[in-house]
């Protein structure tokens, strides 16, 4: 070998977050409120052929969490699972469980009875809250989010505005307003921004 | 056109006074008040000549006091803004307002096109298909110019729409359509019920006719008490009302879960900002709405209907009920010598109206001689005639009196400036009928009203055809509550209104024929298309009987307002002309939109650069700092190439990154291309069933290039998979197929061989990937990489591939080659896209790396004869692209059966060649056709065409791939290459199709 030496075991890569440097123009306020959950640890788990019910058992002693069934969103200790589709879900983990190894440490655990797809670069997460927050995404989902229908731990997949996104209610916030978190594809980022500030500029748009 | 004095009644209407408006009507200064519209404005500072006509250009007034009105049409605002044919009536008036009358020229009072109606033998019915059949030569020159100058509605901006559009959604239980009495009472039962309400008014004041009107309901006027519901709607959680919002159209289809409740979808326009100079920031013009409802209630109403009598378009001939509007609501009187011409009991309200706002009354004329003495007397102050009919109005460009022909067929002349005309009611029965359900025929209302309803819609108030207040009270109460009580919710009691309510009589009549009293003035139908009742007559002369055939026939009803004042008079002229029922004729088809909607409303946001979302992969900021310019591929943007300093021609760029990478060592970003992960106990079974090669086979830690067959045998797409672990595989597909290949997997896994233990996800979005090629690529990764995997040719051969650790996070080395080097592709997680490539460059520096684009690629792609999309193009099989013996004939895969059919097995198919035009210097166009050298040029004699084409720098001269019949067995073979597109024709050779490295001693270097 030649040439300098450079030892990216000491320095490891830098994140990048899909949202950096996105511009902000909409009226001033907090209408809406987004936060860049850019962070999160994300995986796809699908069972393995007629292992769901042994899934579910391994899911629930493992994590203490029961697998939804259908469009809902269960979580506990900073571990979520969305259901996606047919015995299918995102791994969402935040805090501890967020690691590099998020995937790896889940596959440890089911590899035996579900496929484990790291997603941990594929997504671009928004945090949507605020008094106006179902009026912004009244532009862009085109589902009912009204607070009967759509309750804390629904979840969906959808289009908006051409690009296809997962969205989930999380509880609502300590100021009892409904809370939501949208995943987009990473590569679509920049327009997803743009649709999401578009939608919210008339309220008073703030990112935190 | 302006008399000056104003007709501003002294007290009264919804108005407010303290605020007025200043606006200008063709340049000239007026003032209106907050609660105007323009029309009512207008008539306010007596300026009655409003335009001209589309067709005679014959001036024109105001008819309407609503979104009806087929005369009124204005060009509102200036510059970018300017919008034509907004119709006065509607038109909310604000400060400084700019509007401009259309059709005339050089001025509205003088308008030389007016001449045409001298000309007017021409344009009668069906002149389009008439006039202009003979001779064919005059139709470019003459008759299509002065055609366009003479017709049209109205000016285009020609400007881009300065003004932000949006789309929304929204959910509800019950829709309820119309604001009037009847919607009102409907909107509040069902809410108070506990139903999710969502109310629409086209008004910017909810009350319909109720602001129109001298009603009392509850010992409060019928304007207060539909700001009494306003205010309880307005305090309810679950209500929504969107005043300024027209819904246009009823369609198929709600949520899939409300697929058996009868849920419906409307599409809803509501004027955000119609009614300000600009839209304040961050709001749009207008806002397109999609409201999925599980039930509607259509409380739209009805429209009155004029009759058809000798100059009936005289500026100052108005709808009767318009008469009552501008006077109650706007506090207007339209004129001062105003005269009643009725068949219908709601007709003498107007007059009783007048007097109470001290309005003087001509005379009243009702075609009926029996009417009962509750009206007439009630008003001896002024003349009435029964059984008598107005044949004519008189006046050019303002009314100056009508021609009475009484019961005994005398003929009067009385003076008048203003007549009211009440024809009766039409139902608004539009978007009862958008889902293919026919109206049914009254003959007590003489109108069409609704017959089998959209599943999940109610009828209520004057939409059904039931005209009293009442009647509106007690069946928009009904529907209200049936509605809550068909979701399952405990209806709220239904309120009964003490209200008055007036004789609501009719005798209908459709047309006086001026003719039959000597005259000869036109009678117009549909005063927006200029269509008269002898246009009609014509027409049945001709032999029409259809409605559908005379709307189209003559145009009648299918201007801008869609003929809601004028389709049934025309039909019912016609059935008296053919000795036939209203009801047998039928009616013509009711479309959406109801009222016109802009473009720019269903376009949306979506305009511009956010016409279509775009992707952008994680090293996109790192090539835009390094001078990238970009090509779309999809909805991706790539890297197309990186110009340096000094250098002014693509091509001079793209030669020195092929050079550096065939010489030293160059890095592209190739994240766009498909990646599904596909793992399971049958994943590698799987694979071999949709490749036509053999992947169980493939050893852990080993990539092989796969090819793939759509069903009916032809190829679908191509890439390398890796195989990761025993039972974990990653596959790539092309940038354009990646969705097309996902598809097709699940349909095979779900639809095929629900039996296999298989499962996948796209990670396309998960991994940024580079790849590294070139002599000195594995220097780069060796100083990139370090430790973290041994790149040696012995540790990590060609086709060989990892998943390790490095920099923090799980990486992937894959040793493919595009280009034909040594080359490798590194894959990161994409939120260390930025941080990858920016590594890779810095490793490189030192062997002189360089970044290369998509055009760089392709031209290293095609030296060596490697296939892409243009020659994946869906009519190529395996076979003719030098693949056929890759096909196993071990196996079963998607698309062998067919791939031997006789067609696709032929002798004489186009398969792949390499080309190369004799001339160096000779550029080859990429879809130039091929042909034997002395060949003409035709269709029969066409062998093929240039699929692909570049300059290739390491060659010096032009190469490209092609598609050539027998192409195999002519290698050496000189051919025709004919543009003629691009006015090239030139010969070539026809030579194998790799034509750099055939060996590939480079790539396993």
């Amino acid at each position: 070998m030649s040439g300098p030496r450079i030892s990216p075991a000491e320095s490891p890569l830098q994140s990048h977050s899909p949202f950096a440097n996105l511009p902000l123009n909409a009226a001033p306020g907090r209408g809406v409120v987004a936060v860049d959950r850019d962070g999160l640890a994300i995986a796809r788990i699908a069972a393995r052929k007629d292992r769901l019910a042994a899934l579910t058992s391994r899911v629930r002693e493992r994590f203490g969490v029961e697998l939804p069934q259908g469009p809902r969103r269960v979580e506990a200790n900073g571990l979520a699972f969305v259901g996606v589709g047919v015995e299918t879900w995102l791994a969402v983990a935040e805090g501890g469980f967020a690691s590099q190894r998020f995937a790896a440490s889940l596959r440890d655990a089911i590899d035996d009875l579900a496929t484990v797809s790291d997603q941990i670069g594929s997504y671009a997460v928004l945090r949507l809250k605020g008094p106006r927050v179902r009026d912004a995404l009244a532009k862009f989902i085109p589902l009912d989010l009204h607070a009967r229908v759509f309750d804390p731990g629904s979840a969906a997949s959808t289009i908006a505005s051409h690009i296809a996104v997962t969205l989930w209610r999380l509880a609502d916030g300590s100021d009892g307003l409904p809370v939501f978190e949208i995943a987009a594809p990473r590569s679509y980022a920049g327009s997803f921004w743009h649709v999401v500030m578009e939608s919210a500029a008339e309220f008073g748009f703030a990112r935190e | 056109m302006s008399g000056g004095r104003s007709h501003r009644l002294d007290t009264g209407g919804l108005i407010d006074r303290t605020r007025p408006l200043s606006f200008k009507f063709d340049g000239r200064g007026y003032t209106g008040f907050a609660g105007d519209t323009l029309a009512s404005a207008l008539l306010a500072s007596n300026v009655k000549l409003i335009g001209r006509s589309f067709k005679y250009h014959r001036p024109r007034g105001i008819l309407t006091a609503g979104s009806e009105e087929p005369n009124a049409l204005l060009e509102l605002r200036l510059g970018a803004r300017r919008e034509p044919n907004t119709r006065a009536t509607v038109a909310e008036l604000f400060d400084g307002c700019e509007a401009y009358s259309q059709n005339r020229w050089p001025s509205l009072s003088f308008d030389i096109g007016a001449i045409s109606s001298l000309l007017s033998p021409l344009f009668v019915a069906g002149f389009y298909y008439k006039t202009f059949m003979w001779p064919r030569a005059w139709w470019e020159k003459l008759y299509e110019p002065a055609i366009r100058r003479a017709a049209g509605l109205g000016r285009a901006s020609n400007g881009a729409d300065p003004d932000g559009y949006e789309k929304a959604h929204l959910f509800c239980d019950v829709l309820v359509i119309g604001a009037g009495p009847a919607g009102l009472a409907a909107a509040l039962t069902a809410a108070r019920s506990g139903a999710r309400v969502v109310i629409c008014d086209e008004d910017f004041l909810l009350g319909g006719r109720l602001n129109s009107e001298r009603h009392e309901i509850d010992g409060v006027s019928g304007s207060a008490w539909a700001r009494q519901v306003e205010a309880e709607l307005t305090s309810m959680a679950d209500v929504r009302i969107l005043r300024r919002t027209t819904v246009f159209g009823a369609y198929d289809g709600g949520a899939a879960s409300d697929r058996t409740s009868g849920a419906r979808t409307f599409g809803a326009l509501e004027r955000v900002s119609d009614h300000l100079p600009v839209p304040p920031a961050h709001q749009p013009r207008q806002r397109l709405w999609r409201i999925v409802a599980k039930r509607s209630v259509l409380a739209a109403g009805a429209v009155e209907r004029p009759i058809v009598f000798g100059s009936n378009d005289t500026p100052g001939v108005m709808m009767a009920s318009a008469v009552r509007t501008y006077v109650n609501r706007f506090g207007v009187a339209p004129g001062r010598r105003i005269a009643v011409f009725t068949t219908t009991d709601d007709g003498w309200k107007t007059a009783f109206d007048l007097a109470k706002a001290g309005v003087p009354v001509e005379a009243v004329i009702d075609a009926r001689k029996d009417v009962g003495p509750a009206l007439v007397d009630r008003f001896k102050s002024a003349r009435t005639w029964l059984g008598a009919q107005v044949v004519n109005a008189r006046g050019s460009r303002r009314l100056s009196g009508i021609t009475v022909r009484d019961a005994d067929g005398r003929l009067t002349d009385l003076p008048a400036d203003t007549l009211a005309v009440s024809g009766g009611w039409n139902p608004t029965i539009s978007l009862s009928t958008h889902l293919g359900d026919r109206p049914k025929w009254s003959d007590v209302i003489a109108a069409f009203v609704p017959g089998d309803l959209p599943r999940g819609m109610t009828v209520a108030g004057a939409a059904t055809g039931a005209f009293s207040l009442s009647d509106a009270l007690e069946t928009g109460s009904t529907a209200g509550a049936d509605s809550a009580r068909a979701l399952g919710l405990q209806p709220a009691a239904t309120v009964s209104w003490r209200s008055d309510d007036a004789a609501t009589g009719i005798a209908p009549l459709w047309f006086v024929d001026p003719h039959r009293s000597g005259g000869r003035t036109k009678a117009f139908v549909d005063f927006q298309n200029d269509v008269t009742a002898e246009d009609v007559a014509l027409a049945v002369r001709e032999g029409f009987r259809s409605v559908e055939l005379l709307k189209r026939y003559t145009t009648l009803g299918m201007a801008t307002d869609q003929g809601k004042t004028s389709s049934l008079n025309g039909h019912a002229i016609m059935a008296a002309l053919t000795e036939r029922a209203i009801p047998e004729l039928g009616t013509t088809t009711f479309r959406p939109p109801y009222t016109p909607v802009a473009i720019a409303a269903f376009a949306g946001p979506h305009r511009g650069k956010q016409y279509r979302p775009t992707r952008l992969t994680a090293g996109h900021g790192w090539a835009v700092e390094r001078g990238a310019a970009f090509v779309e591929a999809g909805d991706w943007l790539r890297a197309q190439w990186f110009a340096a300093p000094g250098e002014d021609n693509w091509l001079e760029t793209v030669a020195r990154e092929v050079k550096a990478v065939r010489s030293r060592v160059g890095v592209c970003d190739v994240s766009t291309l498909g990646k599904i992960d596909i793992q399971g106990s049958d994943a590698a079974t799987f694979l071999d069933r949709v490749y036509i090669n053999t992947f169980s086979t493939l050893a852990v830690g080993k990539a092989r290039y796969g090819l793939m067959l759509r069903e009916d045998g032809f190829v679908m797409d191509d890439g390398t998979t890796a195989r990761l672990a025993r039972d974990r595989f990653v596959m790539s597909t092309t940038t354009a197929n990646a969705a097309r290949v996902m598809q097709h997997l699940e349909h095979a896994r779900q639809v095929l061989w629900p039996e296999l233990d298989v499962q996948f996800a796209s990670v396309t979005e998960q991994w940024s990937q580079y790849s590294i090629a070139g002599p000195e690529s594995r220097h780069v990764l060796e100083h990139l990489l370090q430790d973290a995997v041994d790149v040696s040719n012995a540790a990590f051969p060609y086709l060989a591939c990892a998943e390790f650790e490095w920099g923090g996070t799980t990486a992937r080395l894959f040793r493919i080659s595009f280009s034909g080097e040594l080359a490798y592709e590194l894959a990161v997680p994409a939120r260390y896209g930025d941080a990858a490539i920016r590594a890779i460059m810095t490793a490189g520096e030192p062997f002189g790396i360089v970044p290369y684009g998509l055009e760089a690629l392709g031209t290293m792609r095609i030296e060596k004869g490697h296939v892409a999309g243009n020659e994946l193009n869906g009519t190529s099989t395996a076979a003719d692209l030098g693949f056929g013996r890759m096909m196993s004939g071990q196996k079963d895969f998607i698309g062998r059966v067919l791939s031997q059919r006789a067609a696709l097995t032929d002798a004489s198919r186009a398969v792949l060649v390499g080309v190369k035009p004799i001339d160096p210097w000779a550029r080859l166009n990429g879809g130039a056709h091929l042909l034997e050298l002395r060949a003409q040029p035709t269709l029969e004699n066409d062998q093929g065409y240039v699929t692909s084409a570049a300059f290739s720098p390491t060659l010096g001269h032009w190469i490209g791939l092609a598609l050539l019949a027998r192409g195999r067995a002519r290698i050496g073979e000189r051919v025709r290459v004919y543009d003629p597109v691009r006015n090239s024709d030139l010969q070539a050779d026809i030579v194998h199709p790799v034509f750099f490295d055939p060996e590939g001693t480079r790539l396993k270097a």
